[in-house]
């Protein structure tokens, strides 16, 4: 049986005027990502990994190809339409966190779903739950910036992940981490991706990161040289709600690093924490109420 | 997002830079401060010189006079003639002749002018009082000036209450007939506050009954109608010879020249605020710049280019807002609280009263809906830019 591609890039190319001249950045690219897969890009600096996901990503019009999310042309669309798409389906986490400064972490964590108009105090409630279950509720009242580095990446997946997204975009997640920061974090994603069936698209750098993908996409000089299929799709878990899964997944983790030494402010958070929280799972998997306004 | 969100939003990135948002919210409330303190203090010396020039006027009668030279007279036959006009409610007559003055008591005389009127008429004068009160018109009661009393020499207290006698002396033709008495007794119950003229003014009934009358000075017409008091004039002058005179047209006037010095003194005020709205130009134009990636996350999260605009000119307002109620409350306050200390001074120093300073609602009102119309206006630019923001350029720039 042959599954649906999510995403569907037919043959893109991208160019910049640079004066009077024309740069390719990138070069007749083609590929398929079907739901529940873990895409890794991967190639040398400036061989334009980051320009393919904005494309994809829906913020840039390709100058030739096309783009297709669920089988929409996603530039035939209108300018509203992408932004809705952008609200509701698809997530984007940036190697350093961009925050909304005014805001909380609670309050940055929850400002997707404001997006929905969901009522404010819901939102807050839902951003409380997911920062509980990993183990940051304690950071929700502090400004973004007063975090770890590691702390504000898991704070960020979290507002991906509030919107309850298909597809998260992640451009070099860990690039900014140290070693056990970036276990976290890819482990979080790892969750994400098996047990919640996320599709996941991924820049990185590090090739120690390579296990995690499903699918290893190799770029050079604008062009997909390589496609490396590694296993099939994950499926997700239906049994469970998002806090179940992030729940168990902050559980492994915790005891994953409670290896002496290695403790970086940022784990070493998550592992004193969690034996108080399991409880909670089932009251976080209520259903999100929706009330978007046409 | 909701408004509500949108505001709440706004309120707390201006929040977050305080000093920044308080300055420019300072220099709003300066501006709009100006504004009111000095066109409030224009509002306040019209309001006194309208007064002033009104007094216990009404704007319903005009002033008849005879002009100069003999083609006009307000004979019997034209005062008939103006009641019987459409707008005429009342006319009310003034008669003017020399007298010679006796005051019994102690036989001192004095000639004076005689002005016989009504209590109507007086009120719709300039006259005001010294001492006691004006006179009723049918208890044979009477006013003198201040100047009487120096020909007579003798203070108020002796003259005030006694009786006077006086005889109305005839000329030009304005008493008719023969006199049935020579002369009138009447008490006096008031003293004009008037040095210059030597006059007495009392009821006119009683001497157009002793004499009779076929012509007056002057008159004052009520009317029915202010709106139409203009054709009313106009009726009156075509009749030949006759001039009108209204306190509306000084009113007018005066109001005409207070608009040029308000409007003056508002540009003084614009001034200040046109510089207030750079610095908020200033200060949204920079917070945009800074926010840049922030707007470029909050676009790739989903945020609607509508609402990143809503963002920008609800900062805008929400300064503008701050800044009018501050500028209002301290150009009240200012304004106010001036006036209060001049009047103190005044009362201390036993001098009357004023209030030279003076807000209509109205003037505020317009105020306020032209603060918010700034604050979007200033906001409107910052605003367009911050929706072009390209959230891709936005994620680049470091
Ligand atoms: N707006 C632009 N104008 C011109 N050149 C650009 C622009 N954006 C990206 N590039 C160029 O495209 C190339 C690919 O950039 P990027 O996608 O960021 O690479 P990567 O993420 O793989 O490091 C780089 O050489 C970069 O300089
Ligand atoms: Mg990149």
């Amino acid at each position: 049986m042959a599954v649906e591609a999510i995403f569907k890039v037919d043959k893109i190319s991208k160019r910049y005027p640079i004066g009077k001249r024309e740069i390719e950045v990138l070069h007749n690219l083609e590929l398929e990502i079907t739901p529940g897969e873990f895409v890794i890009l991967i190639g040398p600096s400036g061989c334009g990994k980051s320009t393919f996901m904005y494309l994809m990503f829906g913020l840039e019009p390709p100058s030739e190809g096309k783009i297709y999310f669920n089988n929409q042309d996603i530039f035939a669309m209108h300018e509203d339409q992408r932004t809705e798409l952008r609200s509701h389906h698809i997530a984007m986490v940036h190697q350093q966190p961009i925050w909304i400064k005014a805001l909380s972490v609670r309050e940055n964590v929850a400002f997707p779903l404001l997006l929905h108009r969901i009522p404010k105090s819901d939102a807050v409630a839902k951003a409380d739950r997911m920062l509980h279950v990993l183990n940051l509720e304690k950071l929700a009242n502090q400004h973004p910036h007063e975090l770890s580095v590691g702390e504000q990446q898991r704070c960020s997946l979290m507002r991906s992940l509030i919107t309850e997204p298909e597809v998260i975009f992640a451009d070099e997640p860990t690039g900014n981490l140290d070693t056990d920061s970036s276990i976290v974090v890819m482990e979080l994603l790892k969750t994400i991706n098996e047990q919640l069936g996320k599709t996941i698209i991924m820049v990185t750098h590090n090739m120690s990161h390579m296990p995690y993908g499903s699918k290893i996409v190799s770029m050079i000089d604008g062009k997909i040289v390589n496609v490396e299929v590694k296993r099939p799709p994950a499926s997700p878990d239906n049994n469970k709600g998002i806090s179940d899964i992030l729940g168990s997944w902050a559980d492994r983790n915790a005891t994953a690093t409670t290896k002496p030494a290695s403790d970086s402010s940022a784990t070493g958070k998550v592992q004193t924490q969690v034996k108080s929280k399991p409880s909670l799972a089932q009251e976080i998997s209520k259903p999100q109420t929706k009330v978007t306004k046409p | 997002m909701t408004w509500k969100d949108i505001i709440s939003l706004g309120f707390r990135n201006l929040t977050s830079r305080r000093s920044r948002t308080l300055l420019t919210i300072g220099g709003v409330a300066v501006g709009v401060t100006a504004v009111i303190f000095l066109v409030s203090i224009g509002y306040g010396i019209q309001r006194l010189a309208i007064r002033e020039t009104l007094q216990s006027k009404s704007l319903s009668f005009f002033d008849v006079k005879v002009g100069t030279g003999d083609i006009g007279e307000l004979d019997s036959k034209i005062v008939n003639k103006i009641t019987s006009f459409n707008n005429v409610k009342g006319i009310h007559l003034q008669l003017e002749t020399p007298a010679k003055l006796t005051l019994p008591s102690s036989s001192t005389k004095a000639d004076v002018i005689a002005l016989f009127n009504s209590t109507t008429y007086l009120q719709q004068t300039d006259l005001t009082l010294k001492k006691g009160r004006l006179f009723a018109d049918d208890k044979g009661e009477l006013l003198i000036s201040d100047a009487v009393l120096t020909l007579l020499s003798l203070p108020a207290e002796k003259v005030l209450n006694s009786k006077i006698t006086f005889q109305p002396l005839m000329r030009g033709g304005l008493l008719a007939g023969k006199p049935k008495t020579d002369e009138i007794t009447f008490t006096v119950v008031g003293i004009i506050d008037d040095r210059e003229t030597p006059y007495l003014s009392a009821p006119i009934q009683p001497v157009v009954d002793a004499y009779g009358a076929f012509a007056f000075s002057a008159a004052k017409i009520e009317v029915e109608n202010v709106s139409e008091i203009a054709q009313t004039r106009q009726q009156i002058a075509d009749l030949g010879g006759l001039q009108t005179e209204y306190v509306g047209d000084i009113i007018s006037q005066l109001n005409g020249i207070f608009s040029v010095v308000r409007t003056v003194l508002a540009g003084f005020g614009l001034i200040a605020t046109f510089v207030a709205a750079l610095g908020m130009f200033n200060t949204l134009s920079v917070s945009l710049m800074e926010r840049t990636r922030e707007i470029g996350v909050m676009k790739t999260l989903g945020t609607k280019r509508r609402d990143v605009w809503k963002l920008f000119l609800v900062e805008g307002m929400l300064i503008s807002i701050l800044g009018g109620i501050g500028g209002i409350a301290l150009g009240l306050g200012v304004g106010y609280g001036l006036n209060g200390i001049v009047n103190l001074i005044a009362k201390a120093t036993g001098n009357a009263t004023t209030s030279f300073y003076y807000a209509p609602p109205l003037f505020l009102l317009l105020i306020i809906g032209l603060i918010i119309l700034l604050g979007a206006l200033v906001g409107l630019i910052p605003a367009r830019r911050a929706t072009k923001i390209s959230p891709l350029e936005a994620l680049r720039y470091e």
